[in-house]
């Protein structure tokens, strides 16, 4: 666990991402995707959230929903509030939306391959949201996009040249070049790394680490992988099936993980110091979003359920920092049993 | 890219070798020869020699065909055989006519296609979209040559707006011309700009482009329509080479002085040199739009410019990138137009619908579920029998708990359970267009039937003396009236049934075998062989199919049998085209090989192992090619080049009545209807076929 120092500001608390009750489902012909289902938590200026889960937890679909930028149809956000720097995003106009995208909130998307339009220039695509949101001419924006492009590390000259013409690490860049832009409040970072290979991940977490640092955005970190986590986030928010099962700082989940979905996870990661140790997997798929259980949505798969957990279960907390969601711990007694991974 | 233009036109001139000789050699072969036409009573038989020879009669025909083409190199088509005009100035002269009117056409086909593709695919599912969607498919299953007739009827002898096709009336005399032909334009261009916008609409980097606060209206106009030129401009670049290949049914309805009719005019009177001159210009000027498009690609999208610079540096900035060089591979099979549709078709194939394939081993159990939901929340959970071999591979997972295997278990039980023919039918019954698609094919099967029991001489004879029962409005009796000679038009048109559906699947029949077997031995075997049959294709493909159509007719004679030769020919490279795309996918899969190291031998596999796997996308173009038969088949007779008088054929039918439209134009909209409608049923099966076969290309 390398993490440095506490990156929240002690002087600016000023909450600038606020998720309360979020519902999102995707509505098809015949059945409902239920992605999200009743998500909260919030980010403080510089903070930076993990939220972790497997492919298919609704993270994805938690980033959209707070640009407001979920596809519709079939896409509908049901219910729950969204609030970034004070304003609510559920209930703003189109035109209102397009001010705040790109310039408070803004997002690296997953996939750097497909994430640029392939008929114009880096440049261009960068220095657009500037335009559109610093009102600059169309030659003072593009200064600005080459000064971007060097912030991440690719010659500014290159601004003429097309994504084919970049490698995917470089794209990557370019997509972070784009989020970052405008200096947004709040970024949502959308598996930035999983594209990339392992060499290039390192850096462009870095690169993100010090461009957090120089332009104080509160980051929101999708990922499933816990390395990525333990490197650059402050709180961790662990998903399944469209909820949030644990939440807590950092040190809360990664030292005394306890909901026994968290264990899953880090028992299923490999051990450096005892390659020997058996990986234990999780048993089982997730549920089918279309018909999720009444009660908690691990149950099925969990070795500590008991007849209980098929009741709908509420957050409760085991510390002030610490939340999740588990039947379980109505018992004082019990304890899940971590055979730790190593990270 | 001066290089690759010079390259295309370079190979422009194989092209008209082959076309030429195809074209004079069949003129050739027609019975009679160019001195029949000056025979005089007072000719000697010195005289007459003297002509066989002053024609070079008395040699073979291939000293003719070489002296044609030293002189076609030379730049000289040639003299008229019977006007002793020449050919060039001919074709000079009526080129501006024809290029007029598919100018005009197209200028108006694109400014309302286009709009309406864009906002047919925003609103993809609502009522716009849907009569967007029945517009196109009507449009293209029109024919042509009716719509023309109906609208000379209504605006210029009716409602007295437009002339009727004298042209020398102004600006007037083009508009009903140009809508006419413009409407099959439009229809095709609404359809591919709206699946081509859909497609954009839905990819990431317009979502990166909203992400970013980028206006609404930008990111349609910049970011979208911007990447869906291609295939919009394609299918402007086809419509406006089929304008000119079909210039001669417009031209001939609207009595046009273009190309299409010199044509025509040229074939009935076997004019050797004038057709060869014709057909080999019309060629030169199809090839040459089709490379316009191609060039236009590059100017669209720097990814395919990239591959024209080709090593050299564009922008003095890129110092460090790669070098395209090489890339003349992928341009390889840019050529002849058929880029995007060799991706489509590539696409097609049943393994390109499964996302995760190489993604997913035993082991990985998030990208399994990662699979699962995604084909889950694929909007109509459409495709669920495309994935199932992941979940037969995941039930041997051995690292569960005995629960979850008994799940496992289930679920691959539960994708086993249907086959592959029930959940095309599944899919077909969900889809309202291919139901219709199939009413409407019953309801022809039955018309089909019917006419069984109508006797040649019902169609064929007055049922009266011709002073009452001619030109009879539609009664009970007679429910599509009677024509100028007394006959019941309505058991025509039924009897017409049989020769329609004989020409559309005879047609479609006779091109898929040469096309299949063509385009299976390409596919499998690669090299020159592949090589050989695909210049062969493109060649063929690049001569206009009514004008090849018309020459095959006549060198054969008119018959049913040879207008399905007729039609047949020219569909083949169709056939060729996708039966190779698809066998090359499933050419290298490992079932191929374990055929191969079994022993098997190789046209076996090509039958057994690989066709079946390839089934999906022959099957699609095969009911759409049948539609096309149709209409081509029509046309033909409608020009004169079809079945012998007095057959009832739909076509021949509208040809014949042509005269009464103004009095009885019932005469003429029965037929055209039938012809429509015929032609839109394999319309909305072939759109049914598709999305039943790949949900991947749904609604595309």
């Amino acid at each position: 666990m390398n993490k440095e120092a506490n990156v929240t500001d002690k002087n600016n608390n000023e909450t600038v991402l606020d998720v309360q009750d979020l519902v999102v489902h995707y509505v098809l012909e015949d059945e409902t995707v239920e992605a999200v289902n009743g998500v909260s938590f919030s980010l403080k200026k510089g903070q930076t959230l993990g939220l972790v889960g497997e492919t298919g937890a609704g993270k994805t679909s938690t980033a959209l929903a707070i640009l407001n930028l979920v596809q519709t149809p079939p896409g509908v956000i049901k219910s729950g509030s969204i609030s970034v720097c004070g304003n609510d995003v559920l209930s703003m106009t189109p035109k209102q939306l397009e001010k705040i995208r790109g310039k408070d909130v803004s997002m690296i998307f997953q996939d750097p391959m497909t994430a640029l339009n392939p008929v114009m220039t880096v440049g261009e695509q960068i220095a657009e949201s500037i335009r559109y949101h610093e009102g600059l001419s169309m030659k003072d924006s593009i200064d600005k996009a080459v000064e971007m492009l060097e912030l991440v590390g690719i010659p500014g000259i290159r601004w003429v040249e097309y994504p084919h013409q970049f490698s995917g690490g470089m794209k990557q860049r370019v997509v972070i070049a784009i989020a970052l832009a405008c200096n947004p409040q709040v970024l949502l970072a959308d598996e930035p790394t999983s594209a990339l290979d392992v060499t290039i991940q390192a850096q462009v977490l870095d690169m993100m680490g010090d461009l957090k640092k120089k332009l104080g955005t509160a980051l929101l970190m999708i990922t499933h992988d816990l390395g990525v986590v333990a490197k650059v986030c402050d709180a961790v928010a662990v998903m399944y099936a469209g909820r949030i099962v644990e939440y807590g700082t950092l040190e809360d989940v990664f030292n005394t993980p306890m909901h026994p979905y968290t264990e899953g996870l880090f028992n299923s990661l490999p051990n450096i110091k005892d390659k020997a140790a058996e990986l234990i997997p999780i048993p089982g798929l997730m549920p089918d979003p279309t018909k999720l259980p009444p009660g908690c949505a691990f149950e099925p798969r969990c070795r500590y359920a008991i007849e209980a957990c098929k009741e709908p279960c509420t957050m409760r907390s085991a510390s002030d920092t610490h939340l999740l969601l588990c039947t379980r711990y109505d018992d004082p007694e019990f304890e899940i049993d971590l055979k730790r991974g190593g990270v | 890219m001066v290089r690759y233009i010079l390259k295309r036109l370079l190979l422009l001139i194989p092209v008209i070798i082959v076309v030429s000789f195809i074209v004079f050699m069949l003129m050739e072969l027609t019975p009679g020869d160019i001195t029949d036409f000056f025979y005089t009573d007072e000719m000697t038989e010195a005289d007459i020699q003297a002509l066989r020879e002053y024609f070079n009669l008395d040699r073979s025909v291939f000293y003719r065909y070489g002296l044609y083409m030293i002189n076609l190199f030379q730049g000289d088509l040639g003299l008229s055989d019977f006007t002793r005009l020449s050919v060039w100035d001919l074709f000079i002269s009526r080129l501006p006519n024809t290029l007029i009117l598919s100018f005009t056409a197209l200028i108006f086909g694109m400014a309302f296609a286009i709009p309406m593709g864009i906002i047919a695919a925003r609103k993809a599912g609502k009522i716009v979209d849907n009569l967007t969607t029945g517009f196109t498919l009507v449009g293209m299953s029109m024919p042509v040559f009716w719509i023309g007739i109906l609208l000379l009827v209504w605006f210029s002898s009716n409602l007295g707006w437009f002339p009727a096709g004298h042209f020398r009336e102004g600006w007037r005399s083009i508009i009903l011309p140009a809508v006419c032909s413009s409407l099959t334009l439009m229809a095709s261009a609404a359809r591919q700009t709206r699946s081509s916008m859909l497609e954009v609409l839905k990819s990431d980097y317009l979502r990166t482009a909203r992400a970013k606060g980028v206006p609404e209206r930008s990111v349609i106009r910049r970011h979208a329509l911007g990447n869906a030129w291609i295939p919009i401009i394609t299918a402007l670049g086809t419509s406006l080479g089929m304008q000119l290949a079909g210039a001669v049914v417009v031209e001939s309805v609207f009595t046009w002085p273009g190309i299409g009719r010199l044509a025509a005019e040229a074939v009935a009177a076997r004019d050797v040199t004038t057709t060869t001159g014709v057909v080999v210009m019309t060629t030169v000027l199809y090839v040459l739009i089709h490379l316009i498009v191609d060039v236009l690609y590059a100017f669209i999208d720097p990814r395919i410019k990239a591959q024209y610079v080709s090593g050299k540096r564009k922008k003095k900035y890129s110092a460090s990138k790669e070098t395209e060089s090489g890339s003349n591979g992928a341009l390889d099979s840019a050529e002849g137009n058929q880029a995007p549709v060799v991706a489509a078709e590539i696409s097609f194939a049943p393994e390109a619908g499964t996302p995760a394939q190489e993604e997913t081993s035993a082991n990985d159990l998030p990208k399994v579920v990662a699979a699962r939901t995604e084909t889950k929340s694929i909007p109509q959970g459409t495709g669920k029998f495309v994935t199932r071999p992941h979940f037969v591979a995941s039930s041997s997972l051995k690292a569960s708990t005995d629960k979850s295997d008994a799940e496992l278990i289930s679920i691959s039980k539960e994708y086993k359970k249907n086959s592959q023919l029930k959940e095309i039918l599944h899919h077909m019954s969900k889809n309202k267009g291919a139901m219709a698609g199939m009413c409407i094919f019953g309801a022809l099967i039955l018309i089909f039937l019917g006419s069984l029991f109508i006797s040649w001489e019902q169609v064929t004879q007055s049922i009266g003396p011709l002073r009452t029962y001619r030109l009879l409005p539609p009664s009970w009796e007679y429910p599509f009236g009677t024509d100028n000679n007394a006959r019941n038009a309505f058991l025509r048109v039924i009897y017409g049934a049989r020769y329609s559906l004989s020409i559309g699947f005879g047609a479609a029949g006779l091109a898929a075998l040469f096309g299949i077997s063509l385009g299976a031995f390409a596919g499998f075997y690669g090299g020159a062989a592949d090589e050989l049959i695909m210049r062969f294709s493109d060649i063929l493909a690049s001569i206009p199919g009514i004008l090849l159509g018309m020459v095959i007719v006549t060198v054969l004679g008119q018959s049913l049998p040879n207008l399905i030769i007729a039609v047949g020919v020219a569909a083949i490279p169709i056939y060729i085209r996708i039966t190779r795309a698809a066998i090359l996918t499933v050419r290298n899969q490992e079932f191929v090989e374990a055929a191969k190291a079994v022993g098997l031998s190789n046209v076996r596999i090509i039958f057994a192992q690989v066709l079946p796997n390839s089934l999906a996308p022959l099957i699609v173009a095969a009911s759409v090619n049948l539609g096309m038969n149709i209409i081509v088949a029509a046309s033909l007779s409608f020009l004169g080049f079809g079945i012998p008088v007095p057959a009832p054929e739909w076509g021949a039918i509208i040809s014949v009545n042509r005269d009464f439209a103004h009095v009885a134009t019932y005469l003429m909209t029965f037929p055209g209807l039938f012809i429509m409608f015929t032609v839109l049923a394999f319309n909305l099966l072939g759109d049914g076929l598709r999305d039943a076969l790949d949900p991947k290309l749904k609604k595309r």
